[in-house]
């Protein structure tokens, strides 16, 4: 049964049992708090969500967060008395504050701050001496704690305690001597910890990764996925000047709710640096660059195709198409019509990159964003994480045939490893130099995670876009392995990324119920068994 | 005085044990409880008109209506023998003297409401009562006072005792939970109300132990004859814990509705060598400050108090004589506060040691003449702002020293005119006692 409230005059309706805080803020009021976090629920300590109720015997003050909406309820959020209130937090959580603003990564998203400028902005009245407490304490591999800043709201302790299931930061202390900390001779090393530093309202708990690294003003924010393993976290890449400074979780009902790991977060190092940025070509016994016309020219030759003119799979050599498991879904569906129609070529997927952990919360042991998209493109996806499908590409490879190695940006397993030594011919698709760019004839610079507008699918069936954050600092393989279709086929190459995607929903059934083009920030569920194959 | 109850027995030889206890008439009351029907008993005592001795003076009989009928869930009683309030020593006396009337009127409450397990949360430096009130749990377990079918009635109920560890903020009900569950003591936000969510997610009944102690006569003379006395809306008598610059301080039993200066002076023989009274905190450090002339002529009941804009509280009376230092009883007051504040709160967090830096600034001689209208303006900041009610409990007698005594403030301001230091009541040294 629905319940009808009136919220600043306006007649409003809400489910039964819903906060009052959230009634509000689905309908645009953004009732001011510290404490509260939809992914931890209200704690009510921090005071700064008190509204104004109205009632027969006169108004009322109260917190929101703590409030579960009730037929009849009249509410004020910005009456006087409920900005006073407000107001009058803001003052005490300011009191000690060391104002270190010019020096704290939390500054242009401190809650603190904001909030100063929409309640307060009076000089202080106290002037006392300011509380000394600890600052830039390491308190773990992720990171660093400053006692000073912090507004006690309870939400690193709440969500390592209640949802990352590891306690281990509490309140010490009492009163004004209240701190966070650790437990003695403990850090925090969860594999979660760093949602603390997104939760922190202020700058009291900062990620050692980002720590002085940009005024968080001057990012610019993209939202895409995170690519570490098959869960596929909606994540916001924030970058500056074609680097990546900070990765962070999205909010995502249908993947990961508010949080995200460490390892997905941090894994954005090989994006900025190291990386390949033109063709290359093999002449004598050194890799040197070459113009592209050069490189289509040559991996035609390499293939047995003739240098002009339709496919003739008949003529062509025997090849091997081996894609990353973190490719994307387009590249995926490219390259199979390319094995499929144009030449000799076996089409394999590979998960290499090591298995991790699958735990309660996020982490997958898969570490592949597209195991699953591979799957329901009817590819076969072989394991070289151990070894043990190694032979299968090698097999298929025979004496000579050309390995066509594409997304391969980093870990190249002892399988892999084995292979590409096997293999006589070998023309690399990757970003990222490696002892695959080393061994290949042929290099063409690939993109990463973080330049790719492409689809993947995670272990549940969900449909997430990759959106580029950076200008790409290669090639894209889709784009290659479509100019090589269109030029061998004889057919218009795709204008888009979009129509290969529209070409994905006309031929692949698994993901005919999706519109692969309006997948919007959160993704969509396709088809939910994988089709066989 | 012509009404004592529950110190009746305070002073016989041999009551704190089981057979002085029984000799003087103790727990002769189970039977005719055991005989009535718990909801007979909630109704007896919310006839009686027993209000919470704590400090809110919550109607008792209420309370356990509120605790849920039908629920698969056990319900829990928690004697609250914190007793934490500054200038309240009354509790200990029971604890001590008469234990088995607490553990008697346990058995009251606990049968009325459906109890199987009570908690006593004894504050932590009550050695002596810890050991005395354990003793007594003792001795009634092994004369089936306690435990399995007492005395052949087919009711169980356990008794724990828990010592506490330190902390004014778990004598606050649900602190007082959160303690006892083993958790930090910092009070929840209510709703819900212990009654409905209390320890360990279970209803739970806190009550104070001078209010369970009451029940035992309550149910053997009867609703009508607790009732009869006092006021109208304040029934029955309750402990007085009367200290500062009088005679003979101490623990002193009344009715309600007498005068309260009359009380004081009748019961301690008034004020320390013949001085002037200046002006008496009625209930407890909390409390707003009665001027000489309002001690004179307000009746100690709930209601005449809370006329006169202060509490009965927990029956805390403090007295200050025309020597003691107002600023500097603030200032220990505030001290206190800032110190036991748990912290979760900003208002009370950074409020009370806010206005703890500014009295004391005030009291050393460095104030600065704003200094007192910051502190009146802090003050409706941290009324009613908080989770529990420590905050008030600091800013109610900031505002009403300031305002009933605002000269005092304003001379020690005034550099000219310094006036002379000089200390609490029992000569608190304040620069030793720094925490």
């Amino acid at each position: 049964m629905p319940v009808t409230l009136t919220i600043n005059g306006k007649q409003v309706q809400a489910a039964e049992g819903a906060l009052l805080i959230d009634v509000c803020a689905e309908h645009g009021i953004d009732v001011p708090h510290f404490c509260y976090h939809p992914g931890l629920g209200p704690d009510g300590n921090c005071r700064m969500c008190q509204v104004e109720f109205i009632t027969e015997r006169g108004g009322r003050l109260g917190i929101s967060c703590k409030t579960v909406v009730s037929e009849g309820l009249v509410v004020d959020t910005n009456s006087a008395a409920a900005k006073r209130a407000r107001a009058s937090v803001e003052e005490m959580l300011l009191l000690n504050h060391p104002l270190d603003c010019p020096i704290c990564d939390k500054a242009g998203e401190c809650t603190l701050q904001n909030y100063y400028m929409e309640h307060d902005l009076q000089n202080s009245r106290q002037d006392f001496t300011r509380f000394k407490k600890e600052k830039a304490s390491d308190i773990g591999p992720t990171l660093i704690l400053d006692q000073e800043r912090c507004v006690l709201c309870d939400r690193c302790v709440r969500f390592l305690r209640d949802v990352a299931g590891e306690e281990q930061l509490y309140i010490a202390g009492r009163g004004h001597e209240a701190y966070i900390t650790t437990f003695p001779g403990q850090e925090v090393t969860s594999p979660y910890s760093i949602n603390t530093v997104d939760l922190c309202p202020v700058g009291a708990l900062t990620s050692k990764d980002f720590r002085f690294d940009s005024a968080t003003w001057f990012l610019k924010n993209t939202n895409s996925v995170c690519t570490t393993c098959a869960r596929g976290c909606s994540m916001q890449i924030q970058s500056k000047k074609g680097q990546i400074y900070r990765i962070r979780p999205r909010h995502n009902p249908d993947v990961n709710g508010y949080w995200a790991c460490d390892e997905g977060r941090l894994n954005y190092q090989f994006v900025n640096h190291d990386r390949l940025q033109t063709p290359a070509l093999r002449r004598g016994g050194e890799i040197l660059p070459c113009s592209g016309q050069e490189a289509v020219s040559a991996i035609r030759e390499m293939l047995g195709l003739r240098p002009a003119g339709k496919a003739d799979a008949a003529t062509a050599r025997k090849s091997v198409i081996l894609l990353s498991a973190t490719a994307t879904l387009e590249e995926m569906f490219l390259f199979r019509r390319l094995g499929a129609e144009c030449l000799n070529a076996t089409v394999l997927v590979a998960r290499h990159v090591p298995d991790g952990v699958t735990d309660k919360i996020l982490r997958r042991a898969d570490r592949h964003p597209n195991t699953k998209g591979a799957e329901m493109l009817g590819l076969r996806v072989i394991d070289l994480t151990a070894g043990a499908d190694a032979s299968v590409v090698t097999g298929a490879l025979g004496s000579d045939g050309v390995l066509l190695a594409v997304g391969f940006n980093t870990h190249i397993s002892p399988a892999l490893d084995a292979i590409l030594a096997d293999a006589k011919r070998i023309v690399a698709f990757s970003g990222c130099a490696s002892v695959l760019t080393e061994r290949a004839e042929m290099v063409f610079p690939g993109l990463t995670f973080a330049e790719k507008d492409g689809l993947v699918v995670n272990f549940e069936g969900h449909v997430q876009q990759l959106r580029p954050a950076i200008d790409a600092k290669g090639e894209s393989e889709w784009r290659i392995a479509d100019a090589l279709l269109s030029s061998l086929l004889g057919v218009k190459p795709h204008e888009s990324v979009a129509h290969v995607r529209k070409a994905i929903m006309d031929v692949v059934p698994a993901f005919a119920g999706v519109d692969l083009n309006k997948l919007g920030a959160t993704g969509a569920r396709a088809a939910a068994q994988p089709v066989a194959g | 005085m012509s009404h004592t109850i529950i110190s009746t027995r305070f002073d016989k030889k041999d009551n704190h044990t089981l057979a002085g206890y029984l000799a003087n008439g103790g727990y002769r009351t189970l039977p005719k409880l055991f005989g009535m029907k718990p909801d007979e008993v909630i109704e007896e005592v919310k006839r009686s008109g027993l209000r919470g001795r704590g400090g809110a003076g919550f109607p008792t009989g209420m309370k356990w209506s509120f605790v849920p009928k039908n629920t698969d869930k056990p319900k829990y009683l928690c004697v609250n023998a914190d007793e934490g309030e500054p200038g309240t020593f009354k509790d200990q006396l029971i604890l001590k003297f008469d234990p088995h009337a607490l553990i008697e009127g346990i058995i009251v409450c606990c049968y009325a409401v459906g109890i199987k397990t009570a908690y006593v949360y004894i504050r932590g430096e009550y050695d002596f009562p810890i050991a005395r009130f354990s003793a007594a749990v003792a001795e009634a377990y092994a004369k089936g006072y306690l435990g399995r079918n007492i005395q052949g009635s087919g009711f169980d109920l356990d008794v724990v005792v828990h010592r506490g560890a330190g902390a004014y903020i778990c004598g606050e009900e649900t602190g007082l939970i959160e303690s006892l569950e083993g958790k930090k003591g910092q009070p929840r936000p209510k709703p819900p109300f212990p009654a409905v969510v209390g320890a360990f997610g279970c209803p739970t009944v806190v009550n104070n132990v001078e209010t369970i102690a009451a029940l035992p006569w309550i149910m053997e003379n009867g609703a009508a004859a607790y009732a009869a006395i006092g006021t109208e809306k304040s029934k029955g008598t309750m402990l007085f814990s009367i200290s500062g610059m009088v005679e003979r301080p101490g623990v002193y039993e009344s009715e309600f509705g007498v005068n309260l200066w009359d009380f004081i002076e009748k019961s301690t023989g008034g004020i320390k060598g013949g001085r002037k009274l200046k002006a008496v905190i009625p209930g407890g450090s909390s409390s707003a400050i009665l001027t000489a002339e309002e001690a004179r002529n307000v009746n100690l009941d709930y209601e005449s108090i809370a006329a006169a804009g202060s509490m009965v509280g927990s029956g805390a009376i403090m007295v200050l004589d025309e020597d003691t230092c107002v600023v500097r009883a603030l200032e220990v007051v505030l001290r206190f506060y800032a110190h036991e504040s748990c912290g979760q709160c900003p208002p009370c967090r950074e409020g009370t040691y806010w206005m703890y830096q500014l009295v004391s600034r005030i009291r050393a001689g460095r104030g600065r003449p704003e200094d007192i209208d910051t502190l009146l303006a802090i003050c409706p900041d941290m009324t009613g702002r908080t989770v529990c009610v420590l905050a008030d409990s600091a800013a109610i007698p900031t505002a009403s020293y300031i305002k009933k005594f605002r000269p005092e403030f304003e001379a020690y301001i005034d550099k000219a005119n310094p006036p002379e230091r000089k200390l609490m009541p029992g000569g608190v040294n304040l620069e030793a006692g720094a925490h």
